[in-house]
């Protein structure tokens, strides 16, 4: 079948600049050259079919034609050499500590304040401090047990970090769907190619879960807004997969600050929960007082020590886009070590002379609100037009310390089947880092691409789709 | 100073309540200004203890058996020190405090009223005078769910609006500053009331503002909590299952003790 390269401008998962296909792709090209046409539109009908009868779907806010959608599935898988695996994992395991480590600091002696490494206001008028963390003690400092890690490939060949995840990251039952669908679809290729498997992921989340607690035999259980929320399909699904029951705020009551589960031979104590439900809405009496999400109390059995959250609550301060360009520094401060993965430069308008330079510059950058998530609040400078160019600069001279900018990053691509042939769409990684008593990753993680021709943006809000993420064992395929 | 305290809160339902679980605040902390020397809280159910992150006592009380009626009684013996308040009295740095919630968020209109103030102990004094012309003192005007804004537009409101406005105000000009819930005695009649003031960060002290009755010192002021704003600090939070409509009934008597009149 045709397929379209990428310009020798873009890196290609896949194919070099000279196109051809890179040494542990081969296999992968052979197949692609093979592939009919016909053959793979039919695959797709079928993966669109399964999909909708699993019930992969999720939902899109703001939109009033029905409430579940699915995500496009491309067949094309993203291919990952065993020696960039490596790689990455290294560097996420050393990001995520540094992560949990900062939680800890700075709802306790905020040693990195105080050494200077990082402004005081940046951490402490964050909306995103939680006050009711201070002086909490959690089991094994882990504040983010679940770490969602959003990289992208730049034109250099190198991994940036794009933004950390560490509140309720979701997208993780796509990474296991989309494996499953690979395999009921081409069951020949996984004969082939030693593609490292993923379907571990949720024994390896029960295993963290479980050590988040101190107790013996923990009861974790996973704790969900409901059917209306965009990712409770992967709630029920990940609460399936690992045999712990889905509850929602009302299966939960708090008597002398212990946590209980009804059930039907009676009250259960609880020590884990595996929260999907934001902080604000956690418990009424603590937070959003219309919250009907939550559980009244249980804010105060967290605080007394009796349940764990995983998520812990005020982990937003840590991912926030505002102090995402101190975490190479933070590395630094408390593990000692060189940052093995980059971060994307960052102007922090807060400053004057990044202010100015952004200003300067707009039409090449990328301007995102410092807590925005979404990617809702964002300007791409080259694609903008001169309206959004203005609107963004009124409101970049309004309130500054609301924005960072960064570069136009040119986001790898790989090949993907367009309806009419195969053509590069550019992509993004988000690999799920567990931390319990040790760091631990299934390899590779969710891939999330931009479906229309150019689009730079891979958010399945905003008309992205996903591919099967392979990390390939041995180089010799 | 020492103020004997009589506080009973009286919750009466139309129907009977089945189930109750509450945050209650209302037991004084030692601080450089308040010493207390006695304390209790009674109330009927389950109760368990906590500390929040701000520091405050917090009572977890519990209650499943059906009732008609809810009686929270607190009473004690506070020595007033009329001394400053500490440098550093909370676990973390005045920079919280800077944040606004959502009841204290400004609008534009009170952005403009704020920006007519500088950001110093003199400006402060000013704001609070203003504003307290400004807003006058109405009970029943407002409710616990007003905002900062609302009740500036509207231009009346209880103690806890006049705060949020103080706070709203003192973060759009930088100065951190919180929400403190509590009893206040005016010595004229001998009449204890709960109450709200604020306390702003300035140099290197907290200081009191008392916005209601412009004050600038803890004069017969009893702190019971602190926080962001009014959802932090609040004397009691709960939720209940049925009970229907809710009456509330709230006496609150303080004396000077009779030691202290020797």
């Amino acid at each position: 079948m045709r397929i379209e390269k990428a310009p020798p401008t873009l890196y290609d998962e896949i194919f070099d600049k000279e196109h051809r296909a890179r040494p542990h792709c081969r296999g992968l090209e052979q197949w692609l050259e093979q592939a009919d046409e016909a053959l793979l539109a039919e695959k797709r009908r079928e993966a669109d079919v399964l999909f909708r009868r699993l019930g992969v779907t999720f939902n899109v806010y703001g939109e009033d034609e029905g409430i579940d959608r699915l995500i496009p599935f491309d067949l094309i898988p993203r291919v990952l050499s065993a020696a960039d695996w490596q790689r990455l994992q290294v560097g996420l395991r050393q990001r995520v500590n540094a992560l949990n480590r900062f939680l800890h600091d700075i709802y306790h002696g905020y040693e990195i304040i105080r050494a200077g490494v990082i402004p005081a206001e940046q951490v402490f008028a964050n909306p995103q401090y939680q006050p009711g963390m201070q002086n909490l003690k959690v089991p094994r400092n882990i504040y983010a047990h679940i770490a969602g890690i959003d990289l992208i490939r730049h034109n250099d060949g190198e991994f940036y970090v794009l933004e950390d995840n560490l509140r309720c990251p979701s997208g993780v039952s796509y990474m296991l769907e989309n494996r499953r669908m690979m395999m009921r679809l081409f069951p020949e290729l996984f004969a082939r190619m030693p593609v490292a498997p993923v379907d571990h992921y949720p024994s390896l989340l029960g295993e963290t879960l479980k050590a988040a607690s101190l107790q013996t035999n923990p009861t974790v259980v996973l704790l969900t807004p409901g059917r209306f929320n965009s990712a409770y399909f992967e709630h029920a699904f990940l609460a399936r997969q690992m045999g712990i029951e889905l509850v929602e705020g009302a299966d939960l009551f708090v008597r002398e600050n212990r946590v209980f589960m009804k059930t039907t031979a009676g009250p259960r104590a609880v020590d884990v929960i595996y929260r999907r439900v934001d902080d604000e809405f956690i418990d009424p009496l603590a937070g959003n007082p219309e919250s009907m999400l939550g559980v009244p109390g249980l804010y105060a059995a967290y605080r007394c020590g009796n349940v764990v959250l995983a998520n812990a609550m005020g982990n937003g301060v840590a991912d926030d886009k505002s102090i995402y360009p101190f975490v190479p520094e933070m590395i630094r401060f408390y593990l000692g070590e060189e940052p093995v993965l980059r971060n994307v430069p960052t102007w922090q308008c807060r400053l004057e002379q990044d202010l100015k330079y952004v200003l300067d510059n707009l039409e090449q950058l990328v301007v995102k609100e410092a807590q925005g998530a979404g990617g809702y609040g964002m300007l791409i400078g080259p694609s903008a037009s001169r309206a959004e160019l203005d609107n963004f600069r009124a409101a970049l001279k309004a309130r500054p310390e609301h924005y960072i900018a960064q570069p136009t990053l040119s986001l790898s691509s790989s090949p993907t089947f367009v309806g009419n042939g195969i053509a590069p769409r550019h992509l993004d990684l988000r690999p799920f880092v567990l931390s319990g008593k040790k760091v631990q990753m299934v390899p590779g993680g969710l891939t999330r691409v931009a479906l229309r021709e150019g689009s730079l943006v891979v958010n399945s809000s905003q008309g992205g789709g996903t591919k099967d993420t392979w990390v390939l064992e041995s180089p010799s395929c | 100073m020492k103020l004997h305290v009589r506080h009973k809160t009286i919750y009466r339902y139309q129907t009977p309540v089945t189930s109750t679980i509450q945050y209650i605040r209302l037991r004084p902390r030692n601080t450089t200004q308040q010493k207390v020397l006695e304390w209790s809280l009674e109330m009927p159910g389950e109760t368990s203890q906590m500390t929040d992150g701000f520091g405050n006592q917090v009572t977890v009380m519990t209650l499943d058996e059906p009732v008609s009626e809810i009686i929270l009684s607190a009473q004690g013996l506070v020595e007033l020190t009329a001394r400053p308040l500490a440098r550093n009295d909370s676990p973390f740095p005045p920079q919280v405090f800077l944040r606004n919630t959502q009841l204290t968020q400004p609008d534009e209109a009170l952005k403009d009223f704020a920006g007519r103030y500088s950001a110093n102990k003199r400006g402060l004094m000013r704001l609070m005078t203003h504003l307290r012309e400004e807003v006058t003192y109405r009970s029943g005007a407002t409710t616990v769910t007003h905002t900062a804004s609302e009740a500036f537009s509207q231009k009346e409101g209880v103690c806890q609006d006049h705060t949020h406005i103080f706070l709203a105000c003192c973060r759009f000009l930088g100065v951190p500053v919180r929400y403190v819930s509590g009893y206040i005695h005016s010595s004229d009649d001998q009449h204890l009331e709960t109450h709200a003031w604020a306390e702003a960060y300035l140099g290197s002290n907290w200081q009191t503002f008392d916005v209601v009755n412009t004050l600038n010192a803890p004069e017969s002021h009893i702190k019971l909590a602190i926080g962001l704003d009014y959802q932090d600090a609040a004397p009691v939070r709960g939720v209940r299952s049925g009970g229907g409509m809710e009456t509330l009934s709230t006496i609150a008597r303080v004396s000077q003790s009779a030691a202290a009149n020797q």
